[in-house]
Parts: structure tokens; C-alpha cells; sequence
């Protein structure tokens, strides 16, 4: 034992190993990402920017203006100012979300009852001022057309919008532990 | 007082030496956030180390009083910010202790799953920044490797990478995918090689030994008298863990072993601890991947406390109604009471004190940070020691800001 | 002693009550739907069932009155069986609503639900529906919300006395209806909305704006209507005002408002509404700065009173301004060396309460609002309740349900329901009935109480006139009059209630005094407008300092003038009308008026208008551009009632805070004054309503050392804590005509005090125009018959005054030859047709050239 401990004191031989490991993960394909070079691809369900689910029937939000997202909100930056429309129909005049302070824990999307509202897998929205980054109901109707139109919207509501009846259930297909083949 | 010591002591006055004041931090690459210390040095010696802390207070707890007990769970994503699934398993774990429910057991192993996730995501973060701190940089890469696994695997599962909500109260947010289960599953089967990796970098390196060795000694009753919990006090040699002592979730229906450190109790204890424990989360993670049993992810049982789902909600008067309230009002069917609760995160005993008075909102929400009881023994640990130990001082006991500022 | 037993604790009762109450007293909750504190019991909801020992099944809580002994459980398994089928039963036609019902959040059903309901339906058969109803322009009735409690129908029928609404038809299609059909033809008083517990019945004003929770602040003050000064609750978002609403059991009014105090708040967001100071220059009003505005007047006053000396100006205070403005104001006045200081109070408030306070003592109008239900009489002159207070009208409605006698003297269409008798003599001819009345009372009582020596005196030097006159006058038998004397006399408790025409005219108001007086009777003056009497105690009076201390006293004098560092003028200033006419005659120079439309509030519209113009300067300081501020040279814009602090007192000579709730850009009326005061030299360093509040409590012997704080802590009363003035009794003489009935006959044009609006402010409040939106000329069936006129005729009204084309509207509640026209709309009241004569001694104004022709146009 003392004997090992001399040599490596002598040897240096724990540095050595040290050097071993890194002289061989140097010859291994590099984990780094280039970003901004190299995007890193959103998982189905991220929570990214905001959008207000457009109606392809009429062109027009589903949102009801029930508020029930800017209750839950935990960090209260949903602004809705709700009225009658032409039809007495109560409507979101205006529709306000300050995403500097948003949090990003998709709470209004639980809390919606419609399904009006989503966020969208697109997280690259930096910006200079403070302008931009306050979405109104245009701009949040618009990012709908933009990232979720078509069957990725409907899809995002069958997957993503919880709870699930299933949640409450076992299901058929349930994930399970699987051995590997082999 | 001799006359020797008083003739040196006149002496060093016409000399005109005095104690330096450093203020270390807030903004200081090594303390780990915005902690600041004010250090008297007397030369290279530490006389005397006042932690200031506050500097990132946001009144997480005050914030809780005006949310409901569901949106109040985003706020503890912001406690310990490296290990959020963690403070949430804690959240939830105790407000379902207050309100009388219990997640389903599918839930359970989910949430065991995903707080050991948590565990070894930032017990990596902890060796990397800890290493790179004393002076190893290369293990800061390795680390990191493995810790990027670790957040696309909770981006796959819930939509966020660092700040997850996912936990929610009767359950989890929804169910995991086979996907995620297949690849979590090839992520701890090749974990220990990784850890054996890092120990190779460092374990027995000389300047790693030199550095931590002897460094920050605290015996196992000083550990206990000022309150340490994880690894800072099973570093001490006291087998504590509420995993074990106070099983919640599926803990009791594992096995792991809790490590702890030898006699002195100093940084590299410490870090055997952490190295140890990471190994150990991921034969958890194993042995909950293979037991996972089928069955609803949310408490069935428990409609007054959890929402109703969403296919329900616009066909049923009963269950909008039940929605609706647990949104705007929270469950105002809460018992009134009060219960304090804790889980190990992995900086320690994480508790939360709830009193409840009937409504849908805590009348009071109390935590029990670790990171706030590990940053006082800092002094403890400092005074005596060089400045330079400081660093380590500050690494090894493994203190998030957003924690002990709350 | 009842003890009883509610949840194993022992509870001990004074008196018999309901399980309810005394669970609620005790602090133990029963779920309810249909039982309302201020309702009649019902026990219709089946909510608040209860198991008592020894009684077979389940009993409703709020019908079910303790008896010594009872053993009562509130919560077990039958009991929340029972809930749970309840709620069950009435969510299976309730439609999903609630993301868009406005209650939601503050919805009873839905907390009950949560706390008590099933946590999933069971039925799936398609709901019952019931559109909507959108047809009334303030009232949106939603039946499938509804849960048939039938508290709306309780409060329209039981306290409100309206009946206007009732359950139609039967089981799962009842629904809850307006008699009128879709729109509601009520008295839009609106107490329905407040006792709904779900969203069945609500206020189309703020319909779809808002969410319970989004309120950020919830401020207490007082309507900015009339007299009665109810209290209520404004709620802000966003420095915006989302909706006023009453809180049941606060205040005076208990939390009943009438249809101006919940639906008139709209004229604060109007885009009428005066932003900028405004000077005329060429002949046309044109935008200047606040600088120039205030340095124009003051420079103006000034070199007016350094020209034509200090009683060349007058000023006209605000009955709708504050206690703060008003003093600010006088002072002001004052200070320019003139006591010609008067205000819209003078039409009868003013006058009436000095007659009654000389001739019975200080204070006698302090008489608390919740008297008047607990009566066993009333007894109304010279006014309709229910018009011009209406939440006093509730009370006197209330007192009639208990079975109090209610005996009104003229026009008072809306107690027509709720009264014993309606005496209806000629508008001059008040005097006759109730000197009739005092003679058949005191043959009853043979004797005079024998309190008060020189008012006994008086009376029996009067020569009352007999039953008989007095039937004669108001077409009745002398029989009915006795009956009526005896009722009144026989009266324990009874309240006379006075209006603006009794007050202003010296002789009734003296009746009035005597009745009072023999009867033992409290007075209650009806107050048109929210300040009247907080305009008196702040000296806003030619004759009156603050406090109530006469100027002619040197030594207050004295020490008033001290404590502003002026000379205030010994001699007494000009009343009201006196200053119109000064003007005319060139004796008043300069007029500044603060809150108030002289040009079109005060009779002889035309003479007024006329005088007005002829003066050298004239300021007006208000929110609207009203007719006199068309007139003026300078226009000051002020701030409204919700956007100041201050204190109100109302009739009842309570003071009240105003609470400012929203803030804009602009200044206080109290402010303006001072700030214009500044400029003159005058000590006026006020940071905020509170500091004038501090001065007042020092300079008023009255208001002694009264706080904001004293107000808010209940010390509200009169005489507060200060010191009324004592010693001054004064009979002034009756008239030698005051018992002579007029000869003259045939139509007679009446005032009318319209329900839904009050002036200025009514009618820039989008939703009372549109339940009433123009002037019409309201006459009985048989007059219009008689004139061969039809409902929505137009009709051309003509005095010696000058005419008016108006639209017809027959009205069933007008008994009488007479013919009513309000004085409301722009262009279009009542005051241009008739002329007046000054009262001598109240001064008051009395309306004067009632002969009207009528022609169809």
C-alpha cells in the first residue's frame, strides 16, 4: 500500500489517468451545439411563446373572455378587457399579455376553458424593447396562423392540454417499463 | 497578557497593521449567486466571515398567501432554480398532507423518478461548478454532458427545461411518455460509467486532496446543533434522509443506501456523499422505471382539490362549476389546519409549514430552506482558515440564492 | 331565556328566532338561497335543511323558529344527501355559463356547489331553454340561470312595493317575469339585482366588463343623487370605475338604492364632461390655461369690489359639492367683503328648517332615516317621496306594509299603493287641510301638551279652520277628516315627512311645526339634492355663519373674521332670488357659481337668463357645460363626486365621507376656490379636503374638533361633537290668506319631480335617458280625454310665460285636474313657464302663474 502510494506520488499516475480520459474524449464527436448556428429543435409541448387559438371556421379568436387564465396566473401578466359585442355576445376587446414577466408555466392554458389559448414551440423572440415583447390579441392571434395553424393546433389540444380524462385513468398503451430485444 | 506579548502587540501598532476588510460578492464569480461576504483578514487568515443574504428576496412566501394553493406551485420552481421539480414534489407532497389526499401510485413513482432526475442534475452541477471553483475545470464539461440529458428528458416530459411545474397537487401534470421512459431508462444504465469519469478526474488528484482534506471540518454533533441537513450533515457521518426517515412518494418502496462521509467531516466528506448519492439516485431511477406500475396519473378520489378534466368541463355543469372555482378561488373545501412537511432536495431538508384556514388560498406559507441554515454555518466553517479555503467553504456547502433568499 | 342546542353547543336566546339566525349569530353557517335577512321567510330552496332531534324528518332552518330544548345538527350524512340532491336538482337545466356569467366568482350557486354539490353530473337530457331577455335597456334577464328563490319577487313586492315582477308558470318552466313583458315599466330601483344570488337577474351597465376578481379596490362613499345620502360601494379597476353598488345593511339605507344612485354613475366617464378651463374672449368661450383662468378671476373680483364695493358680488354654492367646498367657497365670498352668499337650498330646504328649528329647538330635523319604518303614522306635505328620495319613499312603504296609517297632502303618485288617504287640495290650499286637521286633532286631545309655552301661545290665537273647511278644500266629508285626526292622534309614534313646496312657503311650514308639536311627531325634510343641509351648516347663507351662528351676532362675527384674517360685513346679505333680481337691477355686478345652474334650476327661466347676462363678469365653476356656464366668462372645470374627497350631510344631518375612488387630471372644487383665494389675499393653505375639515372643525362651534377619523368611527350625528347654537326661537306670523282656499279652478301646472332624473348630472347618464329620455307632459286619463288627447300626442303648454310643446303621457297615478311638467331637459322645464313670488320670511321662491291652456298640436 505505501509502496503504490509512492509510486504514484512519483508517477503521477492519478493525473495521468486524468489525462488518459481526456485525451480520449478528445477523439470522441464533440456534445457541444453551435447555437445560434445549430438550433436546438423544441420537444412537441414546449412551453414557448404565446398565441390565441384562431377559429379556422370564422377567422375570429375562440377566446371567450371568461379571465379565467388571468386569474390562475401566477405571475398576473394576462390583461383582458372584456365587453359586449354586437351580437351581446361578451368578447375580449382587448387581450394583453407582458411576456417579460410571464413565467411560462402554461397555467392559462389549464385554466382555459375553450382551449383558446397555447404555447407554441417557438422560443426566439429577444428582443430590444420593451414594445415588442408586450403581445396583444393581433399579435398573439397572428402567432397562431404563424406556428400552430392546421393540424399542429389540433394536435397540441388532443396531447398537451391537461388534465386529460386519461390522466384520471389506466389506459390501453400506457407507457410501461419495456425490457430491451437483446 | 505577558510583557513580551504586549511589547509585540505595541509594536504591530507602530507598525501600523490592521485587519483588511473584503467584501466578497454579491457579484463574485465563486459565490454562487449574489451572496456577499464580508471577510476580516488578518494576512491570508480568515478572522471573521459575516454572510449577507437578501439580495435576491422576492417574498416567494408572502407571494404564496395571494395565490391559490394550485398557482402558488410555480413560485417554488424559483427557490432552489437548479433543482425545481424537487421544491415542487415538496409543495405538492405538502399540500396534499394538509388537504387530506394522496396521489395515485403511478404519480408517486413518477414524481420518485423525477426528483432523482433533479437530484443528479444538480448534484453534477454541484461537482462541475465545485471543481472549477478549487481549480478542475475539465470535469465542468463532462458534467454538463450529462446534466443537457437530464433537461431535454424533462422538456420531453413536461414542455420546460429548468423551471418545470410539473408536479401538480393529487398528482403530476401528465402522464410520461414511452419515449421518455426508454430513454431515461438508457441514461442511468450508462450513468455510473460517467460518475466513474468525473472520480477519475479528480478523485485522487493531489491538488483536489490538498484542497478539500482538512478543509471546513465539522464534527457530527456541531453538524446536528446548527441544523445542517443533506449531505452537509451525512458528510459528518449522521445517516440522515427524510427519504428515509419520513418516506413520501415511492421511497418506501425502493432500495438505497445512504451514504455518509468519515470522521472529520470536512469538503472532501462531503463530496464523497454527493458522488455516492448520485450513484445511488440512479439505481432508484431504475428500480422505479422497472416497477412503474399502470394507472391514473391524478388522484381520481379527490374532485374538490383537483381539476376536472378537460372533456368534462364545457359538457357539465358540476364539473365547470368545480373548475371554475379551483381557478378563480382555489379549493375552498380545504380543512383548516396547519402542517409542516419536508422532502429531501438535494441540498437538504426542504420543508414547507402551511396553515390553512379554509380557504382556497395558505394563510401562511413557511419554508424551511436548507440553503438559508447552510449559509450561516458558513462562518463557522470559514473563520480560522485561509482565504483561499473560503472558496471551497462556499462550494461545499452547496447554497442556491433563490433558496435561502426566498 | 330559550337555550338551545345547534352542533352540540349549547346557545342561549332572548327572544325567539329562526334556527338560521341563531346559527348565523353564533357563527355556524347554514347554506341558503332564498333567505335574505331583509326579505320575508320562505323556506322555498331547501338549502338550509337541518336535523332536529325529535322532529321525523328534515326542517328548513329559516322557517323554523327555536324552542327551549332544541337539539339541532347542522351538518351530517342525511343533511349533505339532502344538499347534494338540491344542488343537483337545480344545476340540470342550469346552463354552462359560467366563463361568461358575470356573477361567476361571486355567484352563491357556484360555492355552494363547490362546498356542497355533486362533483359530476348524472344527467345528460338536453337543457331547458329561455333566451335571454335583451329588450329592457338596463335589466338583462337570464331565466335558465335562474334557481327560483324568488328573492326578487319578495324584495319588488315586499320592500320595494313596486310589484313588478312574478314567477310564471310552473315547475321546470317558471321563470321569473316583469308584468310589463319583455321591458320592465318600474321604478328601476334595481334592488332585485342585489338580492339575486346567481346571474339571473343583472345590471346591463357593466354587463360583460368585468370579473369579480378583477376589482382592485373597493371604496365606500356616498351617492352623489339626493339628500338621503345612501351609502354605497364603488368599484375600481384600473383607475376606471367598473360599477357602484350598495352592501346590504350598510348605511342608512341598509343597502336599498334607487334607480340614479346604481344606474346614474355613468356621467362621471361621459365625454361631456369639462377638462379645460375656459375664458370668453370675442363673445366665444375658448381653452385657456389653468393660470390664466384663476388669475382672470381674481383680478376681475377684485377690481368689481374695488369699483362697486363688496357687495356687488355674489356667489351661488353648490348643493352638490362637499361641506369642504361649500366652506371653502363662503369663505371666499366673505372674503371679498360680501355676504351675498346663497344656494339652491333656499328653494324650501333652507327656509323651512329654520322655521321648524325656531319654533321647536334646535336640531329637530335630526332624525334618524329608520324612524320612519317603525312608525305607527306618517304624515306627508308638499312632496312625493318616492320621486324625490326614494330610498326614503321605501321607508315610509315599509311603514304602511307593518300597518302604519299613511296620510298624504297632495300630488304623491308614487305612495298611491301605500297610503291610507290621499288628500288632494288646490297646490295653495295645503294650509286649509292641515289647519282642518290640527283643529279636529286637538278636539280629540282637549288639551295641549304643555312643553313649549310661546308656541302654545300661538296656537291658540290662530283661527283654524273646522273639519269642515278643511273637508271641503280636499273634496271629502268632515267625517273622513276626524277619522284621519283620530288616527294621527291616536298615533304613538309618528313622522312627518316635508317637502321642498311645504318648507319653502312659511305657513305650512308652521302647520307643519304645530302638527309636530301636538302630535310629538319627528320631521323629516325631504332633500333634493346630496349637500342641501351641509350647505346650510357651512354658512353658505346670506344670514349664517358656519356652525348655524347667525352673522348678526358681533362677537361670533367677530371671531370669525379673526380666525380668516377678514371684516366680515355686519349687514345680512341677498337670498337667492334677491341676488337674480340685484342683477337685473344692476345692484350685483359680479357672480360666481360654484356647482350649481341658476339659468335653468331656478323658476322664471327667462328673467333669470335675462339677469345673468347683464352682469359685468360671471364664473361658473362645474363638470358640464350647463346653461349658466354658457353664459359665463370664465368656466372652471371641476371634479366629480367620485374623483374628491370630502364630507356630505344629508337630510337627516348626518355627515358622510365622500371617498375619492378614481383619479384624474384637474382640481377639486375646493381647490379652485382656494386657489382663487390665494390670489385675492385670502389665507386659504390647503394641501387636501382634510386640512379644510381640520379648519372647519375649528372655526364652527358645531363641528368642534371633528375629524375624518370621528366620521369614519361613527361620530357622524348631530350635533357631533360640538355645540348647536342655542336661544334662538322665533314665530314668525301667519299669513292672512295662509286658510283661504283660491277660488281659481280649472288645470293646474304641477312640478314634476321626475324618479329617474334630478338634473345636471341625471341627464348626462346614458342609462337614465334611456328609460327616460325626454321632457313630456304627464296628465290623468280624464284630463286628457277631455282635452282629446292620446298617449304620444303632442301638445302645446302655454302660460302668461311663454309655451312649450311637449309630448303627452297619461298617467293613471295623477288624480286631479293638473297637469305635470318636469324641469329636467334642456330647453324644455317647467321653470320657463311659471313666474314666482318671494316668500317673506323663508324668501323661498313660490311657483306662481299655475294656469296653463293646453292645445293639441
Amino acid at each position: 500500500m505505501e509502496f503504490k502510494k509512492i509510486i504514484k506520488t512519483i508517477f503521477f499516475t492519478e493525473i495521468l489517468k486524468g489525462m488518459a480520459l481526456t485525451f480520449k474524449s478528445m477523439l470522441s464527436p464533440a456534445v457541444t451545439r453551435q447555437y445560434p448556428e445549430e438550433k436546438h429543435p423544441a420537444m412537441p409541448g414546449f412551453r414557448g411563446l404565446h398565441a390565441l387559438v384562431v377559429d379556422p371556421a370564422t377567422g375570429k379568436e375562440k377566446c371567450i373572455a371568461c379571465g379565467l387564465c388571468a386569474a390562475i396566473c401566477p405571475s398576473q401578466c394576462i390583461y383582458i378587457y372584456s365587453t359586449e359585442g354586437p351580437d351581446n355576445k361578451k368578447f375580449a376587446e382587448r387581450y394583453e399579455i407582458e411576456l417579460t414577466r410571464c413565467i411560462y408555466c402554461a397555467f392559462c392554458v389549464e385554466a382555459c376553458p375553450v382551449g383558446a389559448i397555447v404555447l407554441t414551440e417557438h422560443y426566439e423572440y429577444t428582443d430590444y424593447s420593451r414594445e415588442a415583447l408586450y403581445m396583444t390579441k393581433e399579435k398573439l392571434m397572428a402567432n397562431w396562423n404563424k406556428y400552430m395553424a392546421g393540424p399542429k393546433g389540433e394536435e397540441y389540444f388532443k396531447k398537451f392540454w391537461h388534465p386529460t380524462a386519461d390522466d384520471y385513468r389506466a389506459y390501453d398503451g400506457q407507457p410501461m417499463f419495456r425490457k430491451r430485444e437483446g | 497578557m505577558g510583557e513580551i506579548e504586549q511589547e509585540k502587540l505595541t509594536e504591530a501598532a507602530a507598525l501600523k497593521t490592521r485587519e483588511l476588510t473584503v467584501s466578497m460578492g454579491p457579484q463574485h464569480p465563486a459565490t454562487h449567486g449574489v451572496l456577499r461576504l464580508v471577510l476580516d483578514l488578518d494576512g491570508e487568515t480568515v478572522v471573521k466571515c459575516t454572510p449577507h443574504v437578501g439580495y435576491l428576496h422576492r417574498g416567494i412566501e408572502k407571494l404564496a398567501e395571494n395565490r391559490t394553493y394550485l398557482s402558488a406551485l410555480p413560485l417554488t420552481d424559483r427557490l432552489d432554480y437548479i433543482s425545481s421539480m424537487s421544491n415542487n414534489i415538496g409543495y405538492v407532497v405538502a399540500v396534499e398532507r394538509l388537504l387530506g389526499i394522496e396521489a395515485p401510485e403511478r404519480a408517486k413513482f413518477i414524481r420518485t423518478i423525477v426528483g432523482e432526475m433533479t437530484r443528479i442534475s444538480s448534484h453534477i452541477i454541484w461537482v462541475a461548478t465545485h471543481a472549477l471553483d478549487i481549480g478542475a475545470m475539465t470535469v465542468f464539461l463532462y458534467s454538463f454532458r450529462e446534466r443537457e440529458w437530464i433537461l431535454d428528458l424533462l422538456e420531453m416530459l413536461c414542455g420546460a427545461r429548468l423551471t418545470v411545474s410539473y408536479p401538480r397537487i393529487g398528482g403530476v401534470r401528465n402522464d410520461v411518455s414511452q419515449e421518455f421512459i426508454d430513454s431515461l431508462y438508457k441514461f442511468v444504465e450508462g450513468f455510473d460509467k460517467r460518475v466513474d469519469e468525473y472520480e477519475t478526474l479528480i478523485d485522487q488528484n493531489r491538488i483536489w486532496l490538498k484542497r478539500t482534506k482538512g478543509i471546513g471540518v465539522i464534527s457530527a454533533e456541531e453538524a446536528v446543533n446548527w441544523g445542517l441537513s443533506g449531505p452537509m450533515v451525512r458528510g459528518s457521518g449522521i445517516p440522515y434522509d427524510v427519504r428515509k426517515y419520513a418516506p413520501y412518494d415511492a421511497y418506501d418502496k425502493v432500495e438505497f443506501e445512504v451514504p455518509v462521509g468519515k470522521d472529520p467531516g470536512d469538503v472532501y466528506d462531503r463530496y464523497r456523499c454527493r458522488m455516492i448519492e448520485l450513484r445511488q439516485s440512479a439505481w432508484i431511477i431504475k428500480q422505479c422505471i422497472e416497477k412503474l406500475p399502470a394507472g391514473p396519473v391524478m388522484a381520481p378520489d379527490a374532485p374538490k382539490f383537483t381539476l376536472p378534466p378537460k372533456d368534462r368541463v364545457l359538457k357539465d355543469m358540476e364539473s365547470l362549476i368545480h373548475h371554475f372555482i379551483l381557478i378563480t378561488k382555489g379549493p375552498t373545501t380545504a380543512p383548516k389546519g396547519e402542517i409542516y412537511s419536508s422532502v429531501e432536495v438535494p441540498k437538504g431538508e426542504l420543508g414547507f409549514y402551511i396553515v390553512s384556514d379554509g380557504t382556497g388560498r395558505p394563510y401562511r406559507m413557511r419554508l424551511r430552506a436548507p440553503s438559508f441554515i447552510h449559509a450561516s454555518v458558513l462562518p463557522r466553517l470559514c473563520e480560522g482558515g485561509l482565504i483561499a479555503d473560503v472558496i471551497a467553504n462556499i462550494g461545499t456547502i452547496d447554497i442556491v440564492l433563490g433558496e435561502c433568499d426566498r | 331565556m330559550i337555550t338551545i342546542t345547534i352542533n352540540n353547543k349549547e346557545i342561549r336566546l332572548e327572544r325567539p328566532v329562526t334556527v338560521l339566525e341563531a346559527a348565523k349569530a353564533n357563527g355556524i353557517k347554514i347554506p341558503h338561497f332564498c333567505h335574505h335577512g331583509i326579505l320575508e321567510q320562505w323556506g322555498g330552496c331547501r338549502m338550509c335543511l337541518v336535523e332536529v332531534e325529535k322532529m321525523p324528518r328534515l326542517q328548513t332552518a329559516c322557517t323554523l323558529f327555536v324552542t327551549d330544548g332544541m337539539v339541532v345538527m347542522t351538518e351530517s350524512e342525511t343533511i349533505s344527501n339532502a344538499r347534494r340532491s338540491v344542488l343537483e336538482f337545480i344545476l340540470i337545466n342550469h346552463p354552462l355559463d359560467c366563463p361568461v356569467c358575470d356573477k361567476a366568482g361571486e355567484c352563491k350557486l357556484q360555492d355552494y356547489v363547490m362546498q356542497y354539490g355533486p362533483t359530476a353530473g348524472r344527467f345528460k337530457e338536453p337543457k331547458i331553454r329561455h333566451p335571454e331577455g335583451l329588450n329592457d335597456p338596463l335589466i338583462v334577464r337570464n331565466q335558465e340561470r335562474c334557481i327560483m328563490c324568488t328573492r326578487c319577487v319578495r324584495m319588488c313586492s315586499g320592500i320595494q312595493g313596486a310589484s313588478a315582477i312574478a314567477v310564471t308558470n310552473r315547475g321546470n318552466h317558471s321563470s321569473m317575469e316583469p308584468f310589463s313583458g319583455e321591458r320592465f315599466d318600474c321604478e328601476y330601483c334595481g334592488n332585485c339585482l342585489t338580492v339575486c344570488p346567481v346571474g339571473a337577474i343583472m345590471s346591463r351597465l357593466h354587463r360583460y366588463s368585468y370579473r369579480s376578481w378583477q376589482v382592485t379596490d373597493e371604496i365606500q362613499t356616498v351617492c352623489p343623487f339626493c339628500g338621503v345620502g345612501c351609502t354605497m360601494i364603488a368599484q375600481v379597476r384600473d383607475n376606471a370605475l367598473m360599477r357602484v353598488v350598495p352592501k346590504l345593511g350598510l348605511g342608512s339605507n341598509k343597502g336599498l338604492l334607487c334607480n340614479r344612485g346604481r344606474f346614474g354613475y355613468e356621467y362621471v366617464g361621459s365625454g361631456e364632461r369639462l377638462k379645460n378651463p375656459l375664458i370668453k374672449k370675442n363673445g366665444k368661450l375658448q381653452p385657456a390655461s389653468w393660470e390664466e383662468a384663476l388669475d382672470t378671476v381674481a383680478s376681475r373680483l377684485k377690481d368689481i369690489k374695488n369699483s362697486s364695493g363688496g357687495n356687488a358680488i355674489a356667489g351661488i354654492a353648490g348643493a352638490r359639492c362637499t361641506n369642504e367646498d361649500n366652506y371653502a367657497f363662503q369663505k371666499l365670498i366673505r372674503g371679498l367683503g360680501s355676504n351675498n352668499i346663497d344656494s339652491i337650498a333656499r328653494m324650501g330646504f333652507a327656509g323651512g328648517q329654520r322655521i321648524f328649528e325656531g319654533m321647536l329647538g334646535p336640531g329637530v330635523t335630526s332624525t334618524p332615516l329608520s324612524g320612519i319604518a317603525d312608525s305607527d303614522a306618517v304624515l306627508v306635505v308638499g312632496g312625493d317621496p318616492s320621486e324625490v328620495n326614494p330610498v326614503l319613499g321605501v321607508h315610509i312603504r315599509m311603514a304602511f306594509k307593518k300597518g302604519a296609517k299613511v296620510i298624504t297632502i297632495g300630488h304623491a303618485p308614487g305612495l298611491g299603493r301605500h297610503r291610507t288617504a290621499g288628500l288632494l287640495p288646490h297646490p295653495q290650499a295645503d294650509g286649509v287641510v292641515m289647519g282642518g286637521l290640527i283643529s279636529a286633532i286637538l278636539k280629540d286631545k282637549k288639551s295641549l301638551p304643555g312643553g313649549n309655552r310661546p308656541l302654545e301661545e300661538k296656537i291658540t290665537v290662530m283661527h283654524l279652520p273646522s273639519a269642515d273647511d278643511a273637508a271641503a278644500a280636499c273634496k271629502l266629508s268632515a267625517e273622513d277628516i276626524g277619522r284621519l285626526a283620530k288616527q294621527l292622534a291616536g298615533a304613538s309614534s309618528v313622522s312627518i315627512v316635508v317637502g321642498r313646496e311645504a318648507g319653502g312657503n312659511k305657513d305650512t311650514a308652521m302647520l307643519v311645526s304645530v302638527l309636530s308639536y301636538i302630535l310629538n311627531a319627528r320631521i323629516y325634510l325631504m332633500s333634493e339634492r346630496p349637500n342641501e343641509q351641509g350647505l346650510v351648516d357651512m354658512g353658505c347663507l346670506p344670514d349664517m355663519l358656519p356652525g348655524g351662528r347667525p352673522l348678526a351676532e358681533e362677537g361670533l362675527r367677530k371671531k370669525c373674521g379673526a380666525s380668516w384674517g377678514i371684516d366680515i360685513p355686519a349687514d345680512e346679505g341677498l337670498t337667492l332670488m334677491e341676488m337674480i333680481q340685484a342683477a337685473s337691477s344692476g345692484g350685483i355686478k359680479a357672480m360666481y357659481v360654484m356647482g350649481e345652474n341658476p339659468a335653468f334650476n331656478l323658476p322664471d327661466t327667462k328673467n333669470t337668463e335675462e339677469a345673468l347676462r347683464r352682469l359685468d363678469f360671471l364664473v361658473v365653476q362645474d363638470i358640464f357645460m350647463t346653461e349658466t356656464a354658457r353664459m359665463a366668462d370664465v368656466v372652471l372645470p371641476a371634479l366629480s363626486w367620485i374623483e374628491k374627497d370630502g364630507t356630505y350631510t344629508n337630510a337627516e344631518r348626518k355627515i358622510q365621507r365622500l371617498k375619492k375612488a378614481i383619479s384624474i387630471t384637474g382640481m377639486e372644487d375646493w381647490k379652485i376656490v382656494a386657489e382663487v383665494g390665494k390670489r385675492i389675499g385670502l389665507k386659504m393653505p390647503y394641501g387636501k379636503a382634510a386640512d379644510i375639515m381640520k379648519e372647519i372643525a375649528r372655526v364652527s362651534p358645531l363641528h368642534a374638533g371633528l375629524t375624518y377619523a370621528d366620521i369614519e368611527g361613527g361620530d357622524n350625528l348631530w350635533p357631533y361633537k360640538g355645540e348647536p347654537h342655542k336661544n334662538w326661537f322665533s314665530f314668525p306670523e301667519l299669513s292672512a290668506d295662509a286658510f283661504t282656499s283660491p277660488a281659481e279652478e280649472g288645470l293646474c301646472l304641477m312640478l314634476e319631480k321626475p324618479l329617474f332624473h334630478s338634473g345636471t348630472l341625471s341627464r348626462k347618464s346614458p342609462a337614465l335617458n334611456s328609460i327616460s329620455p325626454e321632457a313630456v307632459l304627464r296628465l290623468s286619463p280624464a284630463t286628457a280625454s277631455g282635452l282629446n288627447l292620446k298617449d304620444g300626442d303632442f301638445a302645446k303648454v302655454s302660460t302668461e310665460k311663454g309655451s312649450l310643446s311637449l309630448k303627452v303621457k297619461i298617467d293613471r297615478g295623477i288624480d286631479g285636474p293638473a297637469a305635470f311638467v318636469s324641469n329636467n331637459f334642456e330647453g324644455r322645464g317647467l321653470f320657463s313657464l311659471t313666474g314666482y313670488r318671494l316668500d317673506p320670511v323663508t324668501k323661498s321662491p313660490l311657483t306662481e302663474g299655475r294656469q296653463i291652456s293646453i292645445e293639441k298640436e
